[in-house]
């Protein structure tokens, strides 16, 4: 009951509130609640829809607005987007492109040069030098420690390093006491690195730089030349020669790169393949070219002499064994060297030979056969050509006397009448054969041909060269000829680059260069006749010197002076070949101006001896004289 | 008390409700109602976009990290690269100078050896005639 009561009084208080929201003036009618509610349904709907029409009305006007703005605005960024994307598409594009678009050059390294053994000659090494911005340096105030440090790590004095990096301007390079670039060790760059991204050393940097490197130092420097640091060209010698093969080609790597510069990977790349350097290996054996040079330079001190060349040849070959000169330089250091040094005199330089050209004159004469070894004429101390009187060296007079007698005496008159009957068109021919007045086609820069004097008669040209005068060759060209003697006449083209090869992984073969025959000059019985007059007129002679205990010898001695206002200007000589029943190398000595004596049998004599021992020994040449001197 | 039509009483305030209820209720053919459900669509369509946009941006980021994580790699290999390089080419100058005849000589001198054959042979001298008489070319 009193539940009842309290739920009609709840329904009351409901419907006291709820009256005021009906029709005060139907309320009296007491409408049927679903007439109230369908009335007020209808009418409520239509003001609904009115005002919602209207505002639909206003939002399409608003919106339509709003589209037009909008529409414009994005005419005019498509306007914009077009004039940025099509009209200045080139210099957006190529801004761009230089703001992050990077050409890369990938470089592979120029090759190695090796000696026949495969010991390296020259190589290229990676260094990174120091370089600072000073200005950076005295803004922080740090170039006191900054020096310090890097003074520490090189290895250099702090005063030098601060001195170094104290000066006007941005932009510095660290050079050591030698005024050269301090570059850096692989520990040393790794330690500068670490301090640099510590930030232990402001405005200082690393920057990789190639140096070619000779770690024989001066050895072979005129055969191999050396690499220009600023622009990375080989000068001289094998160097120059072969420089396309030995730099390869560098690569290109076109590339974003991000704000240090490195390429990267997320972008598209273009790459051209670099074609690292061939490695070009040399005829030249490091250890008899070590002896060479040793002896060469220990000679000229000696002798007094301005300089000097030697000569190894294998005469079967052709191969060049050593081939040195003096006065030399340390490619190294090639900025502190004269620029005379460079040159390769043993084949681009001239001088009259001398007495050892009347080996040639015998051959020609024995193959014209119109001598033999024994062939003999009156030796009276001088000869009348042209008008001119050409004398002995020694202005005696042998009598009569053998062609071999001629090599012996070295006596000039006997040359002469030699090449009186061999002819001068004849004589001329035979030079040419035997590789004269030309280049020999060595692969080394600057070859000179040679040249006979143009200014006198014909037969007197044709005297003078018989006895080694009035003919300019290269020491290389007489090696080439007396190869030919050695080698039963068949002239060998000398070379001195065994192969080149690609660096592994590179791409092409190998390619090697062995013996070329050119001619054969005379034949092998003439050379044979030669050899031995060759070794008895040096047995018997004062080439005796020259000879080595148990080996046969095959050697002429020559002296020859130029400058006749002064016959103490001579190039001394001493050029043979040995063991001569089978040679295995030619050997030429010469001085150039020796001063101690300046005949080429004691002043170059010695050292061809000592390097002919030498060359026994390491060549592992068996005796073949039964231990007699010169067989 | 008011009567509702089947003749079962209910409060005014009832039937007031049920009318605002029912203009409340979805009809097919309102103007709020097709607002209403395009609405939902395109609340629809718009949370269906965001999450394929955030799945795009996930993948998009996910595929730009591991290229720059390989790009990070690849140049901390190259500097690997470089740094073997330099190392292979000093030790090839290393093997240049230790197998280079000046300085096993040098070395082989430390130890007391000596050269078999000395170099050069001592100048022999030339007798004074030979010298008086001078020279005119073709000499020995």
């Amino acid at each position: 009951m009193r539940l009842r009561r309290s739920r009609q009084r709840q329904q009351r208080q409901r419907a006291a509130t709820m009256a005021p929201a009906v029709n005060a003036a139907e309320a009296p009618e007491t409408l049927p609640l679903a007439e109230v509610s369908q009335r007020r349904t209808r009418s409520g709907w239509r003001e609904r829809e009115r005002a919602g029409a209207a505002m639909l009305a206003q939002a399409r006007r608003r919106e339509m607005g709003l589209l037009i703005i909008a529409l414009l605005v994005l005419t005019l960024l498509a306007g914009r987007l077009a004039y940025w994307q099509i009209w200045q598409h080139d210099l957006l594009a190529a801004r761009a492109d230089a703001e992050h678009l990077r050409v890369i050059q990938l470089y592979e390294g120029r090759g190695y040069i090796l000696d026949a053994n495969g010991n390296i000659l020259a190589l290229s090494v990676s260094r990174d030098e120091v370089i600072a911005d000073p200005d950076v340096l005295r803004s922080v105030d740090a170039l006191p420690q900054v020096a310090a440090m890097l003074a520490r790590t090189l290895g250099l004095p702090q005063p030098l390093v601060q001195r170094e990096l104290d000066v006007p301007g941005a932009y510095v390079q660290v050079r050591n006491a030698e005024q050269q670039l301090a570059l850096l060790s692989l520990q040393q760059s790794d330690q500068v690195n670490r301090l640099i991204a510590a930030g232990s050393l402001p405005g200082v940097a690393l920057l990789p730089v190639v140096q070619r490197v000779y770690p024989d130092g001066a050895l072979a420097a005129q055969v191999i030349g050396f690499v220009q640091a600023d622009d990375g060209q080989g000068q001289y010698g094998i160097e120059q020669q072969y420089n396309t093969l030995l730099a390869g080609q560098p690569g290109l790597l076109y590339t974003a790169v991000d704000a240090a510069g490195d390429p990267l990977a997320t972008v598209p790349q273009r790459r051209t393949a670099a074609v690292p350097g061939a490695n070009v290996t040399l005829t030249i054996d490091a250890n008899i070219q070590y002896w060479v040079e040793q002896g060469l330079a220990d000679t000229v001190r000696q002798m007094q002499a301005d300089g000097g060349t030697v000569i190894v040849m294998d005469p079967q070959t052709g191969a060049i064994l050593a081939m040195a000169s003096e006065p030399a330089f340390d490619p190294n250091q090639y900025g502190s060297a004269a620029l005379a040094d460079f040159a390769n005199p043993a084949v681009s330089s001239t001088y009259d030979p001398g007495s050892v050209m009347k080996a040639m004159t015998m051959a020609m004469g024995v193959e014209s056969g119109v001598l033999t070894p024994n062939s003999t004429y009156d030796d009276t101390g001088a000869a009348v050509v042209d008008g001119v009187t050409l004398h002995n060296w020694d202005g005696i007079g042998h009598g009569n006397i053998t062609m071999t007698q001629v090599l012996q005496y070295s006596a000039n008159t006997g040359a002469i009448w030699a090449a009186q009957r061999i002819g001068d068109d004849r004589f001329t021919s035979y030079l040419n054969a035997f590789g004269f007045l030309q280049p020999t086609g060595i692969s080394l820069p600057d070859e000179a041909a040679g040249a006979r004097d143009q200014t006198s008669a014909a037969d007197l040209t044709t005297a003078e060269n018989a006895f080694g005068e009035s003919i300019a060759v290269t020491p290389l060209q007489l090696v080439m000829a007396y190869g030919a003697l050695a080698n039963g006449g068949l002239l060998m083209r000398p070379y001195i680059v065994a192969s080149v090869a690609p660096e592994a992984g590179g791409q092409g073969t190998a390619t090697q260069y062995g013996p070329v025959v050119v001619r054969q000059v005379v034949s092998a019985a003439t050379a044979q006749t030669v050899t031995q007059m060759l070794v008895t007129s040096a047995a018997e002679s004062e080439a005796q010197m020259n000879l080595v205990q148990g080996y046969t010898v095959a050697a002429k001695t020559g002296t020859s002076t130029p400058d006749t206002s002064d016959p103490t200007q001579t190039f001394a000589s001493v050029i043979g070949y040995a063991p001569a029943t089978h040679p295995r190398f030619v050997l030429l000595v010469k001085l150039n101006h020796p001063r101690t004596t300046i005949y080429g049998g004691s002043a170059a004599g010695p050292l061809w001896r000592a390097l002919a021992q030498q060359l026994f020994v390491y060549l592992q040449i068996p005796p073949d004289a039964n231990g007699q001197p010169g067989g | 008390m008011r009567r509702r039509p089947n003749g079962t009483s209910e409060p005014a305030a009832d039937a007031e409700r049920s009318v605002w209820e029912a203009l409340a209720s979805p009809q097919p053919h309102g103007l709020r109602q097709r607002l209403r459900a395009t609405l939902w669509q395109t609340r629809t369509v718009l949370l269906l976009s965001a999450v394929a946009v955030g799945l795009l941006a996930l993948l998009y980021l996910h595929v730009v990290g591991d290229v720059a994580l390989a790009n990070s790699q690849l140049q901390t290999l190259h500097a690997q690269h470089t740094r073997l390089v330099r190392q292979d080419e000093e030790l090839h100058q290393q093997l240049g100078v230790a197998t280079s005849p000046a300085y096993i000589d040098r070395e082989a001198r430390k130890l007391g050896l000596e050269p078999t054959l000395p170099l050069p042979a001592p100048p022999l001298p030339i007798p004074p005639s030979v010298q008086e008489r001078g020279a005119t070319g073709g000499q020995p």
